[in-house]
């Protein structure tokens, strides 16, 4: 075709090609900077000390989003900032606490103080070294925050007793106080930011971990690099760690198997058994961290009914749920603790199935007045409530009480959830420390888990357990809960799970700590 | 009337446009369940943490008040701040931005060079194998849906073959260019085909009109009639399939962005949606809504051009 040399054609032209033009031009300014090459050695090492240097890419769930501990309360956050900020004790991957920047605390005889001597020795990526006056100001941070403040409410003050000793003051015995300290979230930074405010921190966070942060593309890549200083020699053996979020589960498998990342949080269990058959690639579990249950709205006549509840616990199918919603990666649940906790009570066990037994007593409740019809709210797209519901339903369908599945969006289902505004539910849970009185303070402060039932016994039972040093008492109180809520079965247990993180073959060292968190410190590449 | 007079009456359009879109986004995001503090803030925190920052929100106040609020702000030019970044909504559409319009550039480039060959082929002999080829080819493209398309694409050009990335935007021009070819073709093929059948259809008609018989009369080269006269008038009504399709391109960015990885505006919207993050679920639409109104601003200059009657009408 000729192209008419009418004057307005050129003026269109022209518009379209700086159109064309701006476009090229953010297009190419938007490139990210430095290339993300896998450094190291090839496939296949084994060896679990690696070789220093290489970048690893990391694949997460969802982009960090704000990198300042106290502020955050999503994981892929406190996934990297953990690599920046350490606390001063950590859960390890055998699920001990064991100390970081804290030499050790000691309790007075009443546990009403604790005196926590530093770590030696210790400096901040930008040099400055650590003193009793940033663990003051971090800890009033953490006990003040919005996200967390419920679990540090015993704390009535912390003071520096000495340039490296801090004195935790409490408004009674609390002997927990080393359990909470381990969250990632009560990190350990420089006093006042070191001269940053709290929005500047956000986005430029300095700690004393053995990452620090080189750059934050929002969008597309946060970058760490080797904290030169760090205080553990020889540690890190990564150069550097460029952690992205591809958009998606289904992306970010598609992206370990192309190679264009090392390692990825999360893959949907539909893909962990094609993983772990993919050659060149493994799988990396933590223990059981996430449990999940069936809850029952006790404001709902049909669940007030004892046999009812009784009936549901005795019909569901607790091996088909997890074989088939979530193929198989969790494990048929008991108490409703998760598996890794300090006092788990392995001897609750989920009834034997009877849905014989089941169905005469829901065919008794009725009798007494109920409507066995009831709703399944569940959230939209997720493949595995998608599934596990209609198992669910299936089962209790066979005892005579008809179950209508709704979907509904993650966001909407949480707020239902808590203004108790739903029939039944499938919910799930995680721990972010061992000590179980995240999960039973959580317990209360969620309507007893959004049962919307009686708090009155937890929360007798864990206000002896927190002021309990004895901890064969200890024990013996956090089974009585245990055991209250199979009893009651308001809440009924399902399954639990591990995290589950991909990893490409020639990554070693890698390893999960018992609540799921990356850790990378030993992490590199193979010969 | 004149061109500049065209363009000014066209930009007037756009006011109403804009503050429909701004009303409709508002009420739809505020009216649906979920709370952004609670997603902010997570399960431990009490209700004090919740109703304070319910207040720094503003989300405190009546939803009319809300409104007002922000169409106050827009007219500042200020898109609002997200709740989840605490950075400007403008500021994190711009970082996000290269990625989405390489989508969109790359596809629309795409759907012109398949569409138009495609069109002229099967116009140059209707009823014939090549013809039947690419009407069959058009069903097809609009029958597969683009996620499923693209997961195939991926699976096997990117896993398999390992021809092309299997996600990502790609570093520099032909980086990009490589990385964004998959999720571009994607988008593409499901619109290819409508603009094929519209060319197709206006190529046949425009060659059966009296004034090709005239120009064949008068002896013009069978070349010369196709690309002078057929083609040229043939194309008004394909520009306007496509423009109105670039709508259909846009959402289709949101999808394809998720499928290939790419952390583009669509998937800022969609994490948006569900963190109930509104001031970005606003922006975003309203952003989305001006490429599509500009891209049929352009699509209906470029129509005038080529047909001057619409000019005068």
């Amino acid at each position: 075709m000729r192209i008419s040399t009418d004057s307005r054609w050129c003026a269109v032209l022209l518009l379209m090609a700086v159109a064309v033009a701006g476009l090229l031009v953010t297009g190419c300014g938007g490139g990210t900077g430095g290339s993300a090459a896998t450094g190291g050695g090839s496939a296949g090492g084994s060896a679990e000390t690696p070789v220093p240097g290489g970048t690893l890419r990391v694949g997460e769930y969802s982009e960090a989003i704000n990198l300042n501990p106290f502020e955050a309360v999503d994981t892929p956050s406190e996934q990297v900032f953990m690599q920046i900020i350490e606390t001063l004790y950590q859960t390890a991957p055998d699920g001990k606490v064991e100390p970081v920047l804290a030499e050790s605390a000691k309790p007075s005889d009443d546990y009403r103080k604790w005196t926590v001597q530093l770590r030696k020795g210790v400096k901040f990526s930008d040099g400055r070294p650590l003193t009793a006056e940033d663990v003051v100001f971090s800890l009033d941070k953490i006990i003040k925050s919005a996200g967390w403040s419920s679990m540090y409410e015993a704390i009535s003050d912390v003071r520096a007793a000495g340039p490296t000793s801090v004195e935790v003051l409490t408004k009674q015995p609390f002997p927990g106080l080393v359990g909470v300290l381990a969250l990632p979230f009560a990190g350990i930074v420089e006093k006042n930011y070191g001269g940053m405010s709290a929005k500047e921190f956000a986005t430029h966070p300095v700690g004393t971990g053995p990452f620090v942060l080189e750059s934050w593309q929002h969008g597309k890549a946060i970058t760490l690099a080797k904290n030169p200083t760090y205080w553990q020699q020889g540690k890190p053996y990564l150069e550097k760690i460029v952690v992205t979020a591809p958009a998606s589960d289904e992306a970010r498998v598609l992206q370990l198997k192309g190679e264009q990342v090392d390692l990825i949080a999360g893959p949907p269990t539909s893909q962990v058994a094609g993983l772990e058959s993919t050659p060149g690639i493994r799988v990396e579990k933590s223990p059981n961290d996430l449990a999940y249950y069936l809850v029952l709205n006790m404001k709902n006549p049909l669940f007030e009914n004892p046999k009812v509840r009784e009936a549901i616990d005795l019909a569901v199918d607790r091996q088909a749920y997890v074989k088939a919603a979530e193929n198989g990666v969790g494990e048929v649940a008991g108490s409703w603790m998760p598996s890794v906790v300090d006092y788990w009570d392995e001897s609750i066990k989920v009834p034997e199935r009877d849905p014989a037994k089941a169905k005469a007593l829901v065919a008794e409740a009725v009798k007494e007045g109920v409507d066995p019809n009831v709703s399944l709210m569940i959230a939209a797209g997720d493949a595995t409530s998608n599934i596990g519901s209609q198992i669910i339903q299936e089962n209790l369908e066979e005892i005579g009480i008809k179950v209508t599945i709704s979907p509904i969006d993650s966001s909407a289902k949480i707020e239902a959830e808590l203004e108790g505004d739903f029939e039944m539910t499938i919910e799930g849970v995680s721990t972010d420390i061992v000590d179980p009185s995240e999960m039973a303070g959580l317990y209360i402060g969620l309507n007893a888990f959004f049962t919307q039932g009686s708090n009155a016994t937890m929360e007798k039972l864990l206000g002896k357990a927190a002021i309990e040093p004895d901890k064969a008492k200890v024990a013996q109180l956090y089974q009585e809960m245990q055991e209250y809520v199979a009893e009651e079965k308001e809440l009924i247990s399902l399954s639990y799970k591990p995290w589950v993180w991909g990893v490409r073959e020639d990554v070693v060292g890698f390893r999960l700590s018992a609540v799921g968190l990356p850790i990378f410190m030993n992490a590199g590449f193979g010969r | 009337m004149t061109y500049a007079h065209f363009i000014g009456r066209r930009l007037l359009h756009v006011i109403p446009v804009v503050f429909g879109v701004t009303f409709v986004v508002f009420w739809l995001i505020h009216l649906v369940p979920g709370d952004p503090a609670r997603t902010a803030l997570g399960f431990h925190a009490t209700p004090q943490a919740i109703a304070h920052l319910h207040h720094e929100w503003g989300l405190d106040q009546s939803l009319p008040a809300q409104y007002i609020n922000y169409l106050g702000r827009l007219i500042r030019g200020d898109l609002g701040t997200s709740f989840r970044f605490q950075d400007s909504a403008g500021a994190l559409i711009v970082e996000r931005l290269p990625v989405t319009l390489w989508l969109i550039g790359y596809s629309a480039f795409l759907i012109s060079l398949i569409a138009g060959p495609l069109a002229l082929l099967a116009a140059s002999k209707p009823g014939a194998m090549r013809d039947r080829l690419v009407r069959i080819f058009s069903i097809a493209g609009l029958g597969i849906p683009g996620f499923w398309l693209g997961l195939i694409l991926i699976q096997y050009i990117a896993i398999e073959a390992r021809i092309l990335p299997a996600a990502g935007f790609g570093e520099g021009f032909m980086g990009h260019v490589e990385s964004m070819f998959l999720p571009s073709l994607t988008i593409a093929v499901g619109i290819i085909p409508l603009v094929v059948r519209s060319l197709r259809a206006e190529v046949l008609k425009v060659a059966d009109s009296e004034f090709v018989v005239t120009a064949r009369a008068k002896g013009l080269s069978e070349r010369r009639i196709r690309l002078r006269h057929v083609l040229r008038n043939a194309l008004p009504p394909s520009v306007t399939i496509l423009t109105i399709n670039i709508g259909f391109l846009v959402g289709g960015t949101v999808v394809i962005e998720r499928v290939y990885g790419l952390g583009g505006v669509g998937d800022l919207m969609l994490t948006a949606i569900n963190a109930r993050d509104f001031p970005i679920v606003q922006a975003v639409t309203l952003f989305f809504a001006l490429i599509v109104i500009v891209i049929n601003f352009f699509g209906d200059l470029l129509q005038a051009l080529l047909d001057p009657r619409l000019e005068t009408q």
